[in-house]
């Protein structure tokens, strides 16, 4: 376990989310002084946003971390530098840390809401013990200047043990063993790779400087947090090896399995194909999974009354969604929201529509499961090998499929970006931008038509969504790993709704004024492939 | 031991009682806004009246605009404002600038990435004068701060702006 963590009375459960070293220039021989305030912020704010606006109101910040305490309250631990002799000057000798303190004051008076927990103080000589402790000799850092100590005790949260640090100090680097972009400074290179969670946790081995180190540390709550989890049978987190998973039952779009794991410390979420949860009741058989019904299992509410009772106390749902209610008896408008993705959806209904909605999908169960019983094997005809045991029948698509589109594709891309960089949901929408007087199936296809090939989506979520014809169209135009393009576009021209929307999709990928903001290389490689692709599907001379 | 002055009002005091906006920024800056209620004998016969102390604050200087009347529909207008600058892809295309004139208050969208948005805020000085001097300040937010701030401020004026009629920015 790291210094600060060991020192800083955390709750169990606490996580950090950023790391910040300020770039002090300080003389080694002066006797600065240090002091730490952990700072508990007013739910609801953003730690990262208040991280930032307060260490701008203080010069002598030299870094800190901030984070989320177990219960979603945000803190931050800021560390300022005193020099000695300005200290002095402004206030004599009896209180040589009163220009932090006061700075801190003065900047907290603009957050009203924030409190100052602990306050901790440190001279040179103490930070230097504190490496000591860790078992760094005390003259491989005797020269260092504190803002560099302070630097080292910072780069150890992200789980670098200090000797590695200590040993990447004269070079700049921390990973000299490991083909990185070097930020030529030990400290921000400890930070650059945390942030892009390539530093394991501390139940796995870490590699540095082409060696291979376990982390030492002595037992913490922290740790026993941990083997709690690992006792409580919770899987590791694929993306970023974390055991802080937790269950969730707000599921995403479709008829996944819920409930799925969400990763405390990344944000992944991932199905566990070891879990066999309950579904809610009236998803199951569900032939018209539109956005009410995706709207009742983010909710998940399992009877009417929970749905009701839901709806009455809209909140937010998890960091990345977000249902806001607007309700003005009789009707009722859902809005959903994906955070940071830069999309709010509206969802106008009548209460009495909402309900019949929610009766209408558990008859359709009822009757599905009658007849199952009933007909027993004499349905195989129906089921696609592609998409298992979900039902083929066809479905009507309304203005709320769009809708529905739109909300499954904006999540499924949540987070992803394209190679210009900007967010990827933006191109399924200028595709539609590129169809001319679409019909509803090409709108929704058009959504859709890069969700099973780019993300965790189903073609049988898919079909379960929105029925058999949407299905086949992104089954056509889904390109398969190591396919022939001879075979895929046979395929997508086979398919007359899939071909009108890889049409319109060659028209935003060819589109001059996206190219232009590409890499030339980049730009004449994608050049190539599209003219290849448009000959492919006979459109040679022609735009979409 | 000294008496709470609002011990014993009846519970209508709480809509009287100051509320503050925050919207902090990178970099240091925030916009403040707080509440207050200009009384009927103060407002030429509008009845009772919001207003609102708008501050502007960066890191090297704080500003405050004190007891700025709000137009109609101020408190909604605002907040459909921060909601559709947090939500909408490009805020800066798709959102008009808000004015309130009354309030001598302009707020737009000036660029945003997927998960910033950099508004400027522009106060009219002195509403009074010929000459109308704008005093602005900009700054990078995030959108999750937009979207807070847009729920605060409906609590902001809950009390004082019921009343006003509601405007919609459209879709």
């Amino acid at each position: 376990m790291t210094y600060l963590f060991n020192t800083l009375p955390f709750p169990d459960g606490s996580r950090m989310t950023n790391i910040w070293k300020a770039s002090w220039v300080d003389d080694p021989k002066d006797a600065n002084l240090v002091i730490g305030h952990l700072i508990r912020l007013p739910d609801g704010q953003h730690a990262d946003v208040e991280a930032d606006f307060l260490t701008s109101h203080l010069p002598l910040q030299a870094g800190g971390i901030a984070g989320v305490f177990i219960d979603d309250n945000p803190w931050l631990f800021v560390l300022q530098i005193v020099p000695a002799d300005a200290s002095a000057f402004l206030a004599g000798d009896d209180d040589p840390l009163w220009p932090a303190r006061d700075a801190l004051d003065r900047a907290l008076s603009f957050n009203p809401g924030a409190e100052m927990t602990v306050e901790l103080r440190w001279s040179r000589h103490g930070l230097i013990e504190a490496y000591e402790d860790a078992g760094v000799a005390a003259q491989r850092v005797r020269d260092w200047p504190v803002a560099a100590l302070l630097g080292g005790l910072l780069a150890e949260c992200c789980y670098l043990p200090l000797s590695a640090i200590v040993d990447g100090y004269r070079t700049g680097c921390a990973f000299s063993g490991i083909d990185h972009a070097c930020e030529l400074d030990v400290f921000n290179d400890v930070f650059a790779r945390w942030q892009a969670r390539l530093i394991p946790q501390p139940s796995e081995p870490v590699t540095t400087a082409g060696e291979e180190q376990e982390i030492k540390g002595s037992p913490s709550p922290e740790a026993d947090l941990l083997e709690d989890a690992e006792r409580a049978g919770r899987p590791s987190c694929p993306m970023c090896g974390a055991k802080e998973s937790r269950r969730i039952a707000l599921g995403r779009w479709g008829p996944r399995t819920p409930p799925d794991w969400h990763c405390s410390f990344c944000g992944h979420i991932w199905d566990d194909p070891n879990t066999t949860g309950e579904r809610p009741r009236w998803l199951e058989g569900a032939t018209e999974v539109h956005a009410l019904a995706e709207l009742i299992a983010l909710t998940g509410a399992q009877t009417q009354q929970e749905l009701c009772e839901f709806l009455e106390s809209a909140t937010e749902l998890d960091d990345d969604l977000w249902l806001d209610l607007d309700a003005a008896e009789p009707n009722i408008t859902l809005i959903l929201g994906i955070r940071n993705e830069g999309v709010g959806l509206t969802f106008p209904f009548s209460l009495s529509d909402l309900y019949a909605t929610i009766t209408g999908l558990e008859k359709d169960l009822d009757a599905a499961v009658t007849d199952e019983s009933a007909d027993g094997e004499e349905d195989d005809s129906t089921t696609d090998d592609r998409t298992g045991d979900f039902p083929g029948a066809a479905v009507a698509l309304t203005d709320v499929s769009v809708q529905a589109a739109q909300v499954m594709a904006a999540s499924a891309h949540h987070g992803q970006v394209d190679k210009a960089g900007l967010p990827y949901i933006e191109h399924p929408a200028r595709v539609i931008g590129h169809l001319v007087e679409p019909t509803r199936e090409e709108t929704v296809v058009a959504w859709l038509h890069d969700v099973v090939e780019d993300t965790a989506i189903r073609l049988a979520d898919v079909q379960t969504a929105f029925g058999p014809q949407v299905a086949d169209a992104v089954d056509a135009i889904t390109h398969r790993a190591g396919e022939p393009s001879g075979d895929y576009y046979a395929r997508v021209k086979a398919n007359p709704i899939a071909l009108t929307v890889k049409v319109a999709d060659l028209a935003d990928n060819t589109d001059p004024r996206r190219l232009e903001i590409l890499a030339p290389n980049l730009r004449a490689r994608l050049e190539a492939k599209y003219a290849i692709a448009r000959r492919e599907l006979g459109l040679a001379g022609s735009r979409g | 031991m000294p008496r709470d002055p609002r011990q014993g009002l009846p519970a209508v005091w709480d809509g009287y009682a100051r509320r503050t906006l925050r919207m902090p920024g990178y970099g240091g800056a925030a916009v403040f806004m707080r509440s207050q209620v200009i009384p009927a004998r103060e407002s030429r016969g509008n009845g009772t009246a919001l207003a609102f102390d708008v501050g502007l604050l960066s890191p090297d200087r704080i500003t405050h605009y004190l007891s700025r009347a709000a137009g109609p529909g101020f408190v909604e207008r605002l907040s459909q404002f921060l909601f559709r600058a947090a939500s909408d892809f490009h805020p800066e295309k798709s959102l008009p600038t808000f004015i309130d004139e009354a309030m001598g208050l302009t707020i737009s969208a000036m660029s945003s990435t997927d998960v910033r948005v950099a508004i400027e805020v522009t106060m009219i000085e002195d509403l009074r004068a010929q000459v109308l001097d704008p005093d602005s300040i900009d700054f990078e937010t995030s959108r999750t701060v937009l979207v807070i701030a847009a729920h605060d401020l409906r609590r902001l004026g809950r009390n004082g702006d019921d009343d006003a009629p509601r405007q919609d920015l459209g879709s």
